[in-house]
């Protein structure tokens, strides 16, 4: 049934993607598994809803959202590891789901928390397995592994156990084990989950240069808003299940991660309305509040704040990944909500609302709900 | 086929990495049988025949299912149980490989470093109980037929493993399980005792299941107990019980996996 890609065809394509997982309910303990073999009880979790986008080849594209929010079901998906409970996705042409060989000997998948090396060997090992894997042939094979391992500085650690790197260097070496056989497609799940700043660095640094130079999609997921900024001219926001934004990565930053958070502590208690002179008042609990200003008057508003209020600590800190999302959300719902009466602190409130959301059992009914609330 | 030998140069050099492991599950396996040699020896004093087994027999088979239970019997379930929890199975699905397969090379490996551990046990019974033994010489058809009867204890014994190991895939929890397999097996499996010494409605129970197809069959003919039509039914048995149970852990794998890509990894 699967075709290979055609040329101009997109090389990644998902059209309403769904997925929704039947979780059993178990009752603990020994006895609660026998029970359970016996009859069994369900509930649906919709992870996935009606998710849409298209990748060209080439194209370095980052998943973002809250953890929990879809973004590895949608890439599990389309490596072909879970099947799509609604709507189809295509990778080079071909249906992942049926983890068709030439479709596997094209792309790769690595888990930033599973280990796909052997734990107790060299990472030199895992490579030689793959080799055979891959069927690659031994120049091909040498080629690569020589340049891999010189972008990523590995060369001393090839016959060091896979078990006694760093957790760094064991990304690096898995890196390696998933691009041998020069994927067309890379699937990247954290990547730079629990890694150093350094470390970090490194891989992105790689990521780019290895995109640069070959070509190859990538597709990532990451909470870090770092890994995101160096890498991906363009972004897709996943929510609740949904697709929220999918665009270039310079917009959703201009418009939603270009202010900075003021965390203070005060000698005493001061009103919120008082704060709100100098910005956004996102929390406030009579003695310390965080305040959203904009990047560009940071020092000017933190001096004001200094000047007016008796401040006994300051910290001045980068908006997180769920803070932009929740920016993107507050958006959404200023967008929809009549210029005058809003009430104002509508960003920390959803993310409030998201919890309750998840108590419904309710996935991802979200941003319309919230933005037709308003 | 390089592909397979490199797989089992990895396992093997993995199974080698855990010898102190490998050392405790192998002395778990050896230890039993050597403790029923003692207690043969003894109870032999009183008496020249148990269950139709006399001293000679009965110590030839206590040494012999030492050998098979260390050498035929699959923990593949245990890696399946790790594999699958641990989400690695994920990473395995997205290669171009046979995931079963790769079960069954590294399986290999393990029983090769207990073929190493075993073999220096194995002359040490027999030079401890040998003056005790007197078995009738196989002939090399005979012979033959041991060495196949015996892989094909292997396959069975791999196949059970392999359906117990799929239970993963529906239960939080295959560690009872495996328990219960472990106790029904050094019953029914002829581990404990022969199985003739069990009283009749055990004994009966014990010829319809698979365990039986795992060491019984080869040990009947090591000890040219099986003649005739017993032997090629014995023979015949086992080739059944791998298959059945080949295709059910095949049919198991693919519902399972239906399941790991509804629930996810």
């Amino acid at each position: 049934m699967s075709m290979p890609s055609r040329r101009g065809d997109p090389t990644i394509v998902a059209a309403s993607l769904s997925k929704t997982y039947r979780v059993q309910k178990k009752p603990p303990g020994l006895l609660g598994s026998v029970r359970a073999l016996v009859r069994r009880e369900y509930s649906d979790v919709r992870a996935v809803q009606d998710v849409s986008f298209a990748i060209e080849r080439g194209e370095l594209v980052g998943f973002l959202g809250p953890n929990g929010a879809g973004k590895t079901t949608t890439l599990k998906m389309l490596s072909g590891l879970l099947e799509p409970s609604g709507g189809e996705c295509r990778v080079l042409g071909y249906e992942p789901f049926k983890r068709e060989r030439p479709f596997q000997r094209q792309f790769a998948l690595v888990l930033g928390q599973k280990n796909q090396l052997w734990w107790d060997l060299p990472a030199i090992e895992s490579f030689l397995l793959n080799k055979e894997i891959y069927g690659l042939d031994a120049r091909e094979y040498k080629a690569t592994l020589d340049e891999l391992v010189e972008l990523l500085g590995l060369a001393k650690l090839l016959d060091v156990q896979v078990r006694k790197l760093s957790l760094g260097e064991r990304m690096k070496c898995e890196l390696v084990g998933a691009l041998l056989h020069r994927p067309k497609v890379l699937f990247l799940d954290e990547p730079t989950i629990g890694l150093d700043v350094v470390a970090q660095q490194t891989i992105r640094e790689f990521l780019k240069a290895y995109n640069a130079r070959h070509g190859s999609t990538i597709v990532l997921t990451s909470h870090y808003m770092d890994d995101v900024k160096a890498l991906c001219e363009r972004v897709v926001v996943i929510d609740r299940g949904q697709l929220i934004y999918d665009g270039a990565l310079r917009d959703l930053v201009a418009r939603f991660a270009d202010d900075k958070l003021l965390t203070i502590e005060l000698e005493r208690e001061i009103p919120r309305e008082a704060l709100a002179a100098i910005g956004e008042v996102l929390t406030w609990e009579g003695r310390a509040a965080t305040i959203r200003v904009p990047r560009e008057e940071v020092s000017a508003r933190a001096a004001r704040l200094l000047a007016q209020f008796p401040v006994l600590d300051l910290a001045i800190q980068e908006p997180d990944i769920d803070e932009v999302i929740r920016a993107l959300f507050g958006g959404t719902l200023a967008e929809a909500a009549p210029p005058a009466e809003t009430p104002p602190p509508a960003p920390l409130r959803l993310g409030e609302g998201r919890e309750e959301g998840r108590d419904d059992g309710v996935t991802g009914e979200g941003v319309a709900a919230h933005g037709s609330d308003a | 086929m390089s592909l397979y030998y490199t797989l089992f140069r990895l396992a093997l050099q993995e199974a080698i990495q855990y010898r102190v492991e490998s050392a405790i599950y192998f002395l778990y396996d050896v230890l039993p049988p050597i403790m029923m040699a003692f207690v043969w020896l003894a109870a032999y004093e009183d008496q020249t025949s148990v269950g139709g087994f006399d001293l000679s027999q009965m110590l030839a088979y206590t040494v012999g299912i030492m050998v098979l239970r260390t050498m035929l019997t699959s923990h593949i379930e245990w890696a399946m149980d790790h594999e699958v929890r641990q989400g690695l199975l994920s990473t395995y699905l997205v290669r171009p490989m046979n995931v079963c397969a790769q079960w069954f090379v590294g399986e290999l490996a393990w029983k090769a470093v207990r073929g190493v551990l075993v073999t220096p046990v194995l002359i040490g019974s027999l030079v401890w109980l040998g003056p005790y033994l007197s078995l009738p010489p196989l002939d090399i058809g005979q012979m033959l037929l041991l060495a196949v009867s015996v892989v094909l204890g292997y396959l069975v014994c791999f196949a059970l493993k392999l359906c117990i190991g799929m239970l993963v895939f529906w239960t939080t929890d295959i560690n009872g399980t495996m328990t219960l397999y472990d106790v029904t097996a050094s019953v029914f499996g002829g581990v404990l005792v022969p199985l003739t010494l069990l009283p009749e409605p055990l004994y009966a129970l014990a010829m319809v299941l698979p365990m039986r197809a795992i060491y019984d069959v080869p040990l009947g003919i090591l000890l040219g107990r099986l003649d005739g039509a017993a032997l090629w039914w014995g023979v015949a048995s086992q080739v059944g019980w791998a298959t059945v149970l080949g295709l059910f852990a095949r049919a198991l794998w693919q519902r399972g996996l239906r399941r790991y890509e509804a629930v996810g990894g």
